[in-house]
């Protein structure tokens, strides 16, 4: 176990005034999950971690009606998994919380640490990159919202600057006629890491699709929308011939490795199934019934 | 490195101590206060074995640095028991055979006390979710999941 000074900051600025002085020396202590499995391995070896969690306000759930959800940092897996608002309303969200880990994690873990940690497979950042989510930074040099998109840099690197903190999420209204789903594909049901995630956020109006994101999780370096396979469906009657075109987009526009998990082809080929699945589950949730007539 | 002092409850009672930053809750809970039914499995919080309750939420302890838990309410297999009388689950896991080495038996206990505090009368699906992380070697789960059956019926 790496020897380590620990602080509890209680207010955000002097989280950021301890992170902006110490650098690379600090890191941040949110569930521990990630960062305290890194420590014993000797992974990381920060000179102080950084316990945010006593800072008052950073864990809420509150939710507008008309306006969205925001989402604060700290909020647990276990809080997605079981909030009525997020079940009800994002339910892509709390279905990958779900498919966390376990109780025991889950419990622990935090929305700002799954995405501050930022591993290509994170299982909140592809149902919140389709549910078009917005992070709030907040810094020495102040707060900015950037979309979510813009967050991940890499595998395991994000945008956040020296002394920055991921404070909140904030997620639209979804939309009229909304459906969605995630599906995690990965060899145990449970306590495992995905090999291929798909996130599917579709609205659907008169019998044709207005509105379409698809965001995929562990085939690239980040977590990935799939820009191109949703414009093939936007403004279509979703026939079982286009959703098939669709996940077929999907999977090309993936960038998958191969690794100890699965090679490149398992994964691309995993994402066109799951994408074509996930759209399915989707437009029955947004009450799309196959073989309707035209005109209805 | 110096120590700092730090107070939790554990079992309901008041608990004070000087510990280092870097030491771990499972690692204090075990030889700090010597509650040993706590136990270590993979240290990477996988298989539960180390699974304490932190304000009522089951926890891997193993990464859970120990001045996280200050003033905070933890409760270990030890406080099951009361006034010398097993918890029911204890108990039904006896009448079931629900253990055999019983290095698990601590953590399930505790995952599924947590399970029934909130959810008192669980499917056996739900069972099984609420234990996807308690790992057993022996006995294949399904004494465990009808112990725990025989007593969300009970109650």
């Amino acid at each position: 176990m790496v020897r380590f000074e620990y602080l509890e900051p209680t207010s955000l600025k002097e989280a950021i005034a301890i992170l902006s002085q110490h650098g690379s020396q600090a890191k941040v202590l949110a569930g521990g999950t990630d960062l305290v499995a890194s420590l014993k391995e000797r992974l990381l070896r920060p000179a102080y971690v950084v316990n945010i969690k006593r800072i008052p306000g950073l864990d809420d759930i509150s939710y507008t009606s008309g306006h969205g959800v925001r989402i604060g940092a700290l909020a647990t897996i276990r809080n997605l998994e079981t909030s009525p608002i997020i079940k009800e309303k994002y339910q892509a969200l709390a279905e990958a919380a779900h498919f966390l880990g376990s109780p025991q994690i889950r419990n622990l873990a935090t929305v700002g640490g799954n995405l501050c940690n930022a591993a290509p497979s994170a299982e909140t950042a592809s149902p919140l990159l389709a549910l078009s989510a917005t992070a709030r930074l907040a810094g020495s040099k102040g707060e900015r919202v950037i979309p979510l998109e813009s967050f991940f840099t890499g595998p395991g690197t994000t945008v956040l600057e020296n002394g920055e903190l991921l404070v909140e999420l904030r997620l639209p209204e979804p939309a009229q006629g909304v459906g969605m789903s995630y599906i995690k594909h990965s060899p145990r049901s449970f306590m495992d890491i995905a090999v291929v995630g798909v996130a599917v956020v579709i609205a659907l109006s008169r019998g044709k699709v207005t509105n379409c994101r698809i965001s995929l999780g562990a085939v690239a370096p980040t977590p990935l929308r799939a820009p191109q396979a949703e414009g093939l469906l936007c403004g279509q009657k979703p026939t079982a011939s286009l959703l098939e075109a669709v996940a077929r987009k999907a999977a090309e526009e993936a960038r998958p490795i191969s690794d100890i998990r699965a090679s490149s082809e398992y994964r691309r080929e995993m994402v066109n199934i799951q994408t074509a699945r996930g759209l399915r589950l989707a437009l029955a949730r947004a009450g799309f019934k196959e073989g309707r007539k035209e005109g209805r | 490195m110096m120590k700092t002092p730090l107070t939790f409850t554990v079992n309901g009672e008041l608990r004070e101590m000087l510990v280092e930053p870097y030491r771990l809750l499972v690692d204090v809970l075990r030889d700090d206060l010597r509650l040993t039914g706590t136990k270590k499995g993979c240290g990477g919080g996988h298989c539960g074995a180390c699974t304490v309750l932190l304000e009522g939420k089951p926890v891997s302890s193993c990464l859970v640095l120990a001045m996280d838990a200050r003033g905070k309410n933890i409760l270990t297999v030890e406080g099951l028991a009361q006034n010398g009388k097993l918890h029911p689950l204890q108990q039904a896991f006896l009448e079931h055979g629900a253990f055999q080495c019983g290095f698990c038996t601590p953590g399930v206990l505790l995952a599924t006390k947590a399970l029934l505090d909130d959810n008192p009368h669980p499917t056996e699906a739900e069972i099984r979710e609420a234990l996807v992380g308690n790992l057993c070697r022996c006995t294949g789960y399904n004494r465990i999941v009808q112990a725990i059956l025989s007593c969300a019926s009970g109650r």
